[in-house]
C-alpha cells in the first residue's frame, strides 16, 4: 500500500538525506498480497472478479474495523484481545434491540452496540491505565466476561432478526455494488488515520509506545491517553460486532471467535510492532487483506475448512517472520 | 614504547586496523600491557578505545594487525576464547543477571568442573564463590544472595570477581579491561574499587578506560592516549598532569580554567523557585531559593537524594511535607503542573528517561510542546519544522535533518535535542541532571556554553552533577547534600579559589 519510505517515524516523512536505510520488512505484506492475488487468480480466475472482491470487502469489514481500533492500542505498546467476546455481546444486544423496536431500529441498534463496546473499552482502559493491570490478561478477562453475558442473555441460542433496516447495514450496497460494510470500514480508517497522524493525541500515542516514561516526563497525560486508546478500540469492536450480526441476520454467542488474533496478526504483518511506537493504522490494511484473501481464496479453491485453519496459521507465522526486522537486535519474548 | 620500562610486556597489540562500513575506526594502533600494571586508556568518545578493547575481547574482528600474549600470537574470535587466554572485561553497563544469586552470576556459562552431567555441585560453587569474593574484598557477601539485593558498586565487584576467577583459579596472570567502571560511582566507591584493583595486581594487569582524568592521575601506573582511531602517545602517570592529558586527548591547547566561575553573570534578585521545608521519601526538610538567571549546583554522593530532589521538584515523586513555589504559584505532585509552571527537566539516564528511540529528532524536540503547534485540532507540520530547524541551528545539533531518527545521533547531540525539547517551551527553570554524562569533551564544552548563554538570557538552571569541577565551574552557588538533607551552601563568586575539597567536607 503506502509507507514504503525509509523513515519509520510516525509522520512518515521521508528523509531527504544520503543515508536512507530502507526498512525492507515493510514490503513483505504487500508482496505477500500480490502473491496471494496472482496465485488464487491463476487457480480460479473468478477470484479477481468484481463480485468476489466486493464479497471479500463485505466479509472483511469487521476485521478491518477491529484492526484499525487495535492499531491505536498496539502503537502504545499495549495489546487488546477482547474483541472475540465483545463482538458477540455487542452483536447479540443490537439484534435483540432491533427485534424489540420496529421502526428506524437500524441506527439505534448500531448505537447500542457501539455504546456497549465503548463501555467495556473504558472498563479495560481504566484497569490498564490507572489500576495498572497487564492489558493482555485484562482484555482476555473482559472478552470472557462479555461472552458470558452474551450466553446468559441469549440463553445460548442464536438471536435471529428479519429486520431489513438492520440487516442492510451489513449486507447492503451503495451505488448498487459497493458494500455498505466497506463504507463503514473506510470511514473508520479515515478517522483513525487522521487521529493518529495529524493530532497531538496521535503523536502522543507514538511517544508512549516509544517510551511511556519519557512521554510522562514530557508532561503528557499518558494514563488518560491510554484509556482513550482502549475506548476507541472498544467502540470499533462494538461496531464490528453489530455489522457482523447485521450481515448474518443473527447474533450468536460464537461470533467473533478468533477475531482478536486475526486482527493482531494483520496489524503485525502490516509492520506495526507489538513493542509499540512503530507502525501505522494504514499499514494494517495490507495485513488485513492478506488474511481476507487467504480465507476467500482457499474457499474458492474448495479447500476443506479444517485445512484452511492450518494454512492460515502457517502463513501468519511465515509473514510475521518475514516482516520482522532481522537486523534489529531487539529481544523478542 | 616507554624508555622506563625494561620488563617484558605480557600483552602486545600492534598494527591493529579496523573499518566499519567505510569508516576507519582504528588505524595502525598498538598497545602494550606489562605484568601487574594499571594502564589507563583515554581519549574522547569515538577515539577507538572501546573498539580496540572489543577486538581484544573477540567481540569485533580486526582487519589487520597482531596480538601477542606472552610471546605467542593469539587471535580470539569470541569472548569465550578470550576468556580462555585470561582476558576479561568489566562492562560499563553491568552484564549480570539481577534475578540470580551471586554464585550463579559468578559461574554462569562456565560451570566447568562444577558440573556433572547437567547437575551443579552447589557446595563447591559456593566455596569457590567465597574464595573469589574474598579476593575482591566482598567476604561479607553470602554467595546465595540474589544479585539485585547488592548495591551498584558491589555488583560491579561481583563482575570483577567473575572476570578475575579464571586467572586466580589457574594461577596465572589475567588481563582485565575496566570499561568506564567509575562512571556512576561516588568518590569513596571509586577509592574502594582501586583499593581492590591494586590488591589484585599479582593476579592480573588492568586496562582502565575512563573519562575521569583525576582518577587516571591518582590510580594508574601508565597512560595511553588515543584520538580518532590512532595512538597519540603514552606516558608514565607520574609524569602526567590533567592538563597535559587533556591536551593530548583533544589535540589542542586546552585551558584548565575553561569552565571557570568568573564567566558567570550575577543573577537577579527575583526568586523564581522556592522550596520550603520540602520532605519526601528520600529527602527531608530541604529549603532553597533559585534566582532568575542563576545556575545553582547541587552536589552530593550517590544516594544523597539529589536526584530525588530533582524528581520531587518536577512533580515525579510525591511531596510529603513542605511547599514548592514557582513565581507565586505553589506546585506539587504532578509533572504537568511543573511543566505548565515553566520547568524543564533533563534526566541523567538519557536512554530510558530522555529520548523517544523510535521517533525522529524533530519529534523528540517538539514532544513536550505540542500544544504550541496545534492549529485547530491538527498539528501544524510546517510550524513544527520551523521550530525544529531553529533549535538544530541554535544548539548546533549535528544531524542530517530533523527527520533523522534520534538513535542515529551521538550521545552529545541527543542530549542537545533533549535540551531543545525544553528550550522550545521557553522555560523559566531547567533542572539538569548529569548534563554531560557520557558525552565527549567537545560536546561537554558546548553544553556548558549553552548553559551559560541561557543563564545570561535569564533562565534559571538547577544543575545536579557528580562532577565537582563541572559544578564549581558553572554554578553561582552550590548546595551540598548528604543523606537527604542540605548540609551546606557555598557562594562561588565570593570564594574565588573554591575547589573540590571545600565541597567534599560537606557531602561525606
Amino acid at each position: 500500500m503506502k509507507n514504503t519510505s525509509s523513515n519509520t517515524s510516525p509522520d512518515g516523512g521521508t528523509d531527504k538525506t544520503k543515508k536512507r536505510d530502507i526498512d525492507y520488512s515493510l514490503f513483505i505484506a504487500p508482496i505477500l498480497l500480490v502473491v496471494c492475488v496472482v496465485f488464487f487468480t491463476i487457480v480460479n480466475p473468478r477470484f479477481i472478479s468484481l463480485a468476489n472482491i466486493m464479497n471479500i470487502l463485505r466479509q472483511g469489514g469487521p476485521l478491518f474495523i477491529v484492526s484499525f481500533g487495535l492499531s491505536a492500542v498496539i502503537l502504545t505498546g499495549s495489546i487488546d484481545i477482547s474483541s472475540d467476546g465483545m463482538m458477540s455481546l455487542c452483536g447479540i444486544c443490537s439484534v435483540m434491540l432491533a427485534n424489540v423496536i420496529t421502526q428506524g431500529g437500524g441506527w439505534l441498534s448500531l448505537l447500542l452496540g457501539v455504546g456497549i463496546g465503548l463501555i467495556f473499552g473504558t472498563f479495560i482502559g481504566y484497569l490498564v491505565a490507572y489500576v495498572r493491570l497487564p492489558s493482555f490478561l485484562v482484555t482476555y478477562g473482559t472478552s470472557t466476561i462479555c461472552r458470558g453475558i452474551a450466553l446468559i442473555i441469549s440463553g445460548g441460542v442464536a438471536q435471529n432478526t428479519m429486520f431489513t433496516a438492520f440487516k442492510k447495514m451489513g449486507n447492503g450496497s451503495v451505488f448498487g455494488f459497493f458494500p455498505t460494510m466497506a463504507v463503514f470500514a473506510i470511514v473508520i480508517f479515515i478517522m483513525m488515520h487522521i487521529l493518529t497522524k495529524k493530532t497531538k493525541y496521535g503523536r502522543s500515542l507514538y511517544a508512549m509506545g516509544a517510551n511511556e516514561r519519557v512521554a510522562a516526563l514530557c508532561g503528557l497525560p499518558t494514563n488518560k491517553y491510554k484509556m482513550i486508546a482502549f475506548m476507541m478500540a472498544g467502540a470499533c469492536t462494538g461496531l464490528a460486532g453489530v455489522l457482523m450480526s447485521a450481515r448474518l441476520g443473527a447474533g450468536t454467542h460464537a461470533q467473533g471467535e478468533g477475531m482478536s488474533l486475526d486482527a493482531i496478526a494483520a496489524v503485525v504483518m502490516g509492520g506495526t510492532t507489538l513493542s509499540g511506537g512503530r507502525g501505522s493504522v494504514a499499514r494494517s490494511i495490507t495485513g488485513v487483506f492478506v488474511i481476507l484473501m487467504l480465507n476467500n481464496g482457499l474457499n474458492l479453491m474448495g479447500v476443506s475448512p479444517h485445512v484452511q485453519v492450518l494454512v492460515k496459521g502457517i502463513v501468519v507465522i511465515l509473514a510475521v517472520a518475514a516482516s520482522k526486522d532481522w537486523k534489529s537486535k531487539e529481544i523478542v519474548k | 614504547m616507554q624508555e622506563t620500562v625494561q620488563k617484558q610486556s605480557n600483552l602486545k597489540m600492534s598494527g591493529i586496523d579496523k573499518h566499519f562500513a567505510g569508516v576507519q575506526a582504528l588505524k595502525n594502533v598498538s598497545l602494550e600491557l606489562f605484568p601487574g600494571e594499571i594502564l589507563a586508556l583515554i581519549g574522547e568518545n569515538g577515539a577507538g578505545k572501546s573498539t580496540l578493547m572489543r577486538i581484544l575481547m573477540g567481540i569485533e574482528k580486526k582487519d589487520a594487525g597482531t596480538i601477542h600474549l606472552n610471546g605467542t600470537q593469539i587471535d580470539p574470535a569470541t569472548p569465550i576464547e578470550a576468556e580462555q587466554y585470561g582476558i576479561g572485561m568489566v562492562f560499563q553497563e553491568q552484564a549480570l543477571f539481577p534475578n540470580l544469586s551471586v554464585a550463579e552470576n559468578l559461574f554462569l556459562g562456565r560451570e566447568g568442573n562444577m558440573i556433572t552431567g547437567n547437575f551443579l555441585h552447589w557446595k563447591k560453587m559456593y566455596q569457590e564463590s567465597e574464595m573469589i569474593l574474598n579476593e575482591v574484598h566482598l567476604s561479607h557477601i553470602d554467595p546465595k544472595t540474589r544479585l539485585e539485593k547488592l548495591s551498584f558498586s558491589e555488583r560491579q565487584m561481583v563482575e570483577l570477581a567473575r572476570v578475575l576467577y579464571p586467572a586466580v583459579r589457574n594461577k596465572r596472570k589475567g588481563i582485565i579491561i575496566l570499561d568506564e567502571p567509575t562512571a556512576v560511582l561516588s568518590p569513596s566507591e571509586v577509592e574502594q574499587l582501586f583499593k581492590v584493583v591494586s590488591s589484585l595486581k599479582e593476579h592480573a594487569s588492568f586496562v582502565f578506560i575512563s573519562h575521569h582524568l583525576e582518577e587516571v592521575i591518582e590510580y594508574t601506573d601508565r597512560v595511553e592516549v588515543m584520538k580518532d582511531g590512532q595512538n597519540v602517545g603514552g606516558l608514565m602517570t607520574k609524569d602526567a598532569s590533567i592538563q597535559t592529558l587533556q591536551e593530548m586527548m583533544v589535540g589542542r591547547e586546552f585551558s584548565r580554567d575553561f569552565y571557570y566561575a568568573e564567566d558567570l553573570r550575577t543573577p537577579e534578585d527575583t526568586v523564581v523557585l522556592e522550596l520550603d521545608g520540602v520532605c519526601s521519601d528520600a529527602v527531608s526538610n530541604v529549603s532553597l531559593k533559585l534566582r532568575k538567571g542563576e545556575i545553582l549546583g547541587i552536589a552530593g554522593l550517590m544516594g544523597c537524594g539529589k536526584e530525588n530532589l530533582a524528581k520531587v521538584i518536577f512533580g515525579d515523586e510525591p511531596v510529603t511535607a513542605g511547599t514548592i513555589t514557582v513565581g507565586s504559584r505553589e506546585i506539587h505532585g504532578s509533572i504537568k503542573k511543573a511543566v505548565d509552571a515553566g520547568i524543564g527537566y533533563m534526566p541523567s539516564d538519557r536512554r530510558s528517561e530522555g529520548i523517544l528511540d523510535t521517533m525522529s529528532v524533530g519529534q523528540n524536540i517538539t514532544v513536550a510542546n505540542m500544544d504550541h503547534f496545534v492549529t485547530g485540532v491538527f498539528l501544524d507540520r510546517s510550524k513544527e519544522n520551523t521550530c525544529v530547524n531553529e533549535y538544530i541551528d541554535r544548539l548546533k545539533i549535528k544531524t542530517p535533518s530533523g527527520n533523522t531518527l534520534i538513535v542515529n545521533l551521538s550521545g552529545g547531540n541527543q542530549q542537545k535535542a533533549i535540551l531543545a525539547r525544553w528550550l522550545s517551551r521557553k522555560p523559566d527553570i531547567i533542572i539538569m541532571e548529569q548534563p554531560t554524562r557520557g558525552i565527549d569533551v567537545g560536546a561537554k564544552q558546548e553544553i556548558y556554553r549553552i548553559m551559560r548563554d541561557l543563564a545570561d538570557e535569564g533562565v534559571s538552571i538547577l544543575v545536579i552533577s557528580d562532577e565537582m569541577p563541572e559544578l564549581i565551574g558553572l554554578s553561582n552557588r552550590i548546595i551540598m547534600m548528604r543523606k537527604g538533607t542540605v548540609t551546606g551552601e557555598i557562594d562561588c563568586n565570593k570564594e574565588a579559589k573554591l575547589n573540590e575539597k571545600h565541597i567534599i567536607q560537606y557531602i561525606t
